[in-house]
């Protein structure tokens, strides 16, 4: 096997600079591999964005034999013949660099995963394979004949319980030393696919490889550019396979292929006990997937996690600790005696301990206000992640995500969105067509309030509990309406829903721990950069006058709201954040500036308004700037007429909440 | 001898593509317009003259034809096809099964097949008078997923997508022909289980999914 992967010029550099060695970890997804990256790395998953997109991909280190290797979690991804964006990156990632490969498998499923494992044999690297999961394997009555694997397949097979560190030493102990690339796995392809192989090969002898070949075969733009063939050779071998219909069929015939050869290596190998998840675990998915059981189990899951956890809890114990009582007596006592000490220019000041001061307002806003609603969002994110909820939850909404133009899938990005919606709109990427990204994405933007906003908002409305009840229907309408109309009018593929529900199982404190800490890390770096801007430009636009200049620009729009104009402020900041903007108004309800009908309006209207500067910054670069803008446009557009419709509405029936 | 009308295999197949034309929007052969004037279709009043459309009497009798070719497929599919591979060579072979499906026998296998709506390949199947009637007196033996009860199984017979994305998900989640399959749950969405998995799917998608019932 001579096909050596090219690493990309810029990934070549730096491994050269520092031959520091890689390790990936690839696989289906629910098969365990943050678990074992976790158990490997020992430390939390620094969560960095791949180069020229932004799916998460976590990166840390792991001592190996006395020498420092990184460690690669790539995301989860069924074959090498990618269907969504997420397993684009994937598979990218592991074609456009150089390392040892280990396929973590599900044990009680290998004859699902060992295609997969086939189909890395066939890349010429080092492999392991990592037959994780073998408590449930067990439990299945599932047996596994390791040693007949190892040697069918001439990759080391390691069994594990990356949960409880089962086999993580052996694991370890192996690629401290990687193993030589397996020999080219034996796959028979349909004849005339066999045929069109050797004919590119021998026309095209820089792309000797099987793997290659079979890749130039599927018009994959990866093997053109990691190994270019001319044209004509590419032509000549696909004429071999015959028609459009022939070629079309391709992709379907190669996998049967796979499938073929992976069952022949598990005869023998493999056997079955037949045994189905356990009583209780029957049980519970029998009602979780029944739509009488299953909604009701919803509104528990929503009142105690969203409702009680991250609301009362997160967003009114803590906040009020953090508010009143590390903030109000320690925190900001401390920094305006400090400023007052060593600056002594009372306009410069103000920069820091103001009213919009960095530490009074930008440090107060995001950790005592924003951190304790999103980090226990977070946490039960992590928690009904680790469970295996959501995916039953996308087969319950189905058909009613139909309505909206959206499949099943599409629960997870708009959940998530009420935990960060600038997360959610990367994660729209699990979506397969771009028709359902762009309405999930313009869903997220104008209709999802995020945890930061609906803390701010619960805070707000907790003295008008009609208001509340009022301003959840508004904002459910509103996306029910525009969900139905975009499903309507946008043209495009309608959305197909497939989806594997993996075995229910109890979440571990370890693993939500580590998650949480990677995303809170990561919303900390691209809030709090924006939140200290915030300061700075308000205290510019102070210190030069431009500040009063703009609301005075704004009070008109606030004022044909029936808002008071004090909250003109509110709405600067909302174009900062909408949770920014939603804090200003914090402020205001303490100071009871405002009645209940005229925060009913404020929130509403922010709730719909632009998103942060976070969310259109990552919108743009998922959708770009026509389908950004346009948006933009139009969220502007509806927030303020319905915010007007609204105040309307409560004056004409002279409703007061 | 088919009403009364002497048709032979090259017209009926003729009398397909002209249908797969009109009503599927497929190309036709090249070699067809060239064809039916030799075969005097115009003249037999089954084309308007001088045009490649088909007359009322025309469309009755390849309706027909389509008809009797998609049971064929169907009934060999069905009862012996596995895979794609299979319902490949099956279609070679239906050309031959369909010119024996006489009048009649047409209907009793349509029956058999459980009134099937589609063939192997997606294609719609023209209605007979018998799927008009609906008496489903026999128990289909292979059935689309989205057919099946919950708590029943079987094997999967084959997989007839119309989009090659949709084939390709199914096969890259490890789900082929000639695996044990069982449903558990028809509503809100279908949810089935293949080896040690769980997938959930909706209509659209369970209906390219056919399964031979344990018997």
């Amino acid at each position: 096997m001579t096909t050596a992967l090219q690493p990309r010029p810029e990934e070549a550099g730096s491994s050269q600079a520092q031959p520091a060695r890689r390790v990936f970890l690839v696989g289906n997804p629910n098969v365990g591999k943050s678990v074992l990256f976790n158990a490997l790395t020992g430390s939390y998953a620094v969560v960095s964005n791949y180069p020229g997109t932004t799916v998460e991909v976590s990166r840390g280190h792991v001592e190996l034999g006395g020498e420092r290797c990184e460690v690669v979690d790539t995301p989860g991804m069924y074959s090498l013949r990618p269907i969504t964006d997420e397993e684009r990156v994937a598979r990218d990632i592991l074609l456009r660099s150089d390392g040892c490969m280990v396929h973590v498998v599900d044990a009680k499923n290998l004859p699902r995963m060992l295609p997969l494992t086939l189909e890395l044999c066939m890349m010429g690297r080092p492999l392991v394979m990592a037959l994780n999961l073998m408590d449930e394997a067990r439990a299945a009555g599932v047996h596994v004949d390791v040693r007949a694997l190892s040697a069918a397949l001439g990759v080391p097979v390691i069994e594990m319980v990356a949960t409880r560190g089962e086999g993580l030493s052996a694991l370890k102990e192996i690629l401290a030393s990687p193993p030589p690339p397996p020999p080219v796995p034996e796959v028979r392809f349909p004849r005339a696919i066999e045929a069109a192989l050797s004919e590119l090969r021998a026309r095209a002898p820089s792309c000797a490889g099987r793997f290659w070949a079979l890749h130039h075969l599927e018009a994959d733009p990866a093997a053109q550019e990691a190994c270019p063939v001319p044209e004509d050779a590419l032509a000549a071998a696909m004429a071999i396979i015959g028609g459009p219909a022939r070629l079309r069929a391709l992709p379907a015939d190669v996998a049967q292929a796979f499938h073929e050869a992976s069952k022949a290596i598990l005869r023998g190998v493999y056997t079955d006990g037949g045994r189905w998840a356990s009583t209780l675990q029957r049980r519970l998915d029998q009602l979780l997937l029944n739509p009488w059981t299953g909604f009701p189990i919803l509104g528990i899951v929503i009142y105690v996690g969203l409702y009680q956890f991250v609301g009362v809890f997160g967003g009114g114990t803590v906040v009020n600790f953090l508010e009143n009582v590390v903030f109000g007596q320690w925190v900001n006592p401390f920094f305006e005696r400090v400023f007052a000490v060593i600056v002594p220019w009372d306009w410069l000041r103000t920069l820091f301990v103001g009213d919009y001061g960095m530490f009074t307002l930008g440090l107060r806003y995001a950790t005592a206000i924003i951190f304790p609603v999103v980090g226990t969002f977070f946490v039960a994110f992590s928690v009904l992640e680790d469970t295996g909820y959501l995916p039953r939850l996308a087969m319950m909404l189905d058909r009613l995500f139909k309505g909206i133009g959206l499949n099943g899938r599409a629960v997870i990005p708009l959940v998530l969105g009420f935990g960060c919606d600038t997360m959610a709109t990367m994660v729209t990427r699990i979506l397969e067509t771009k028709r359902e990204r762009v309405i999930a994405t313009f869903l997220l933007a104008l209709s999802i309030p995020c945890a930061a906003q609906i803390g701010v908002i619960l805070g707000l409305l907790s003295g008008h509990p009609a208001a509340l009840l009022l301003w959840g229907a508004i904002m459910l309408s509103i996306f029910v309406a525009a969900g139905t109309l975009m499903a309507r009018f946008l043209p495009g593929e309608r959305p197909t829903f497939f989806m594997e529900l993996p075995p229910l199982r109890l979440p571990s404190i370890k693993n939500v721990w580590s998650k949480t800490v990677s995303r809170m890390g990561w919303y900390f770096l691209e809030v709090f950069p924006l939140f200290i801007l915030a300061s700075v430009l308000i205290w510019i636009g102070q210190v030069t006058g431009l500040f009063t200049k703009i609301v005075a620009m704004v009070v008109p729009m606030v004022k044909f709201l029936g808002l008071p104009a004090q909250a003109a402020v509110a709405f600067l900041f909302g174009f900062f954040r909408r949770d920014y903007g939603a804090a200003g108004l914090y402020d205001l309800q303490r100071t009871g500036v405002m009645t209940g009908n005229q925060l009913l309006v404020a929130t509403v209207v922010l709730t719909l308004f632009l998103p942060c500067i976070a969310q259109f910054l990552i919108m743009r670069k998922e959708r770009g700037w026509g389908v950004t803008l346009a948006m933009s446009g139009v969220i502007l557009g509806t927030a303020f007429a319905i915010g007007w419709l609204l105040n309307t509405a409560l004056v004409v029936t002279g409703v007061t909440l | 001898m088919v009403h009364g009308v002497d048709i032979g295999e090259v017209e009926q197949e003729l009398l397909e593509d002209l249908w797969q034309h009109q009503m599927e929007d497929r190309p036709l052969p090249e070699s067809l317009p060239a064809q039916v004037k030799a075969y005097h279709f115009a003249e037999r009043g089954w084309l308007a003259q001088g045009t490649l459309t088909l007359t009322e009497a025309g469309q009755v009798l390849a309706r027909r034809a389509i008809r009797r070719h998609r049971l064929a497929e169907r009934l060999l599919a069905d009862l012996m096809g596995t895979g794609r591979e299979r319902a490949e060579e099956a279609e070679e072979d239906a050309c031959v099964l369909e010119h024996s499906l006489i009048e009649g026998l047409d209907e009793k296998v349509c029956a058999f097949l459980g009134h099937p709506r589609v063939c192997p390949h997606g294609h719609p199947i023209p209605e007979g008078d018998c799927c008009k009637k609906a008496s489903q007196t026999v128990d289909p033996v292979v059935l689309a997923l989205s057919q099946i009860r919950a708590g029943e199984g079987g094997t999967i017979a084959y997989l007839s997508t119309h989009e090659s994305g949709d084939l390709q998900k199914f096969l890259s989640m490890g789900i082929h022909p000639g695996d044990p399959i069982a449903v558990v749950r028809q509503t809100p969405s279908i949810v089935f289980r293949c080896g040690h998995s769980q997938f959930a799917v909706d209509r659209h998608m369970a209906d390219q999914v056919y399964v031979r019932r344990d018997t």
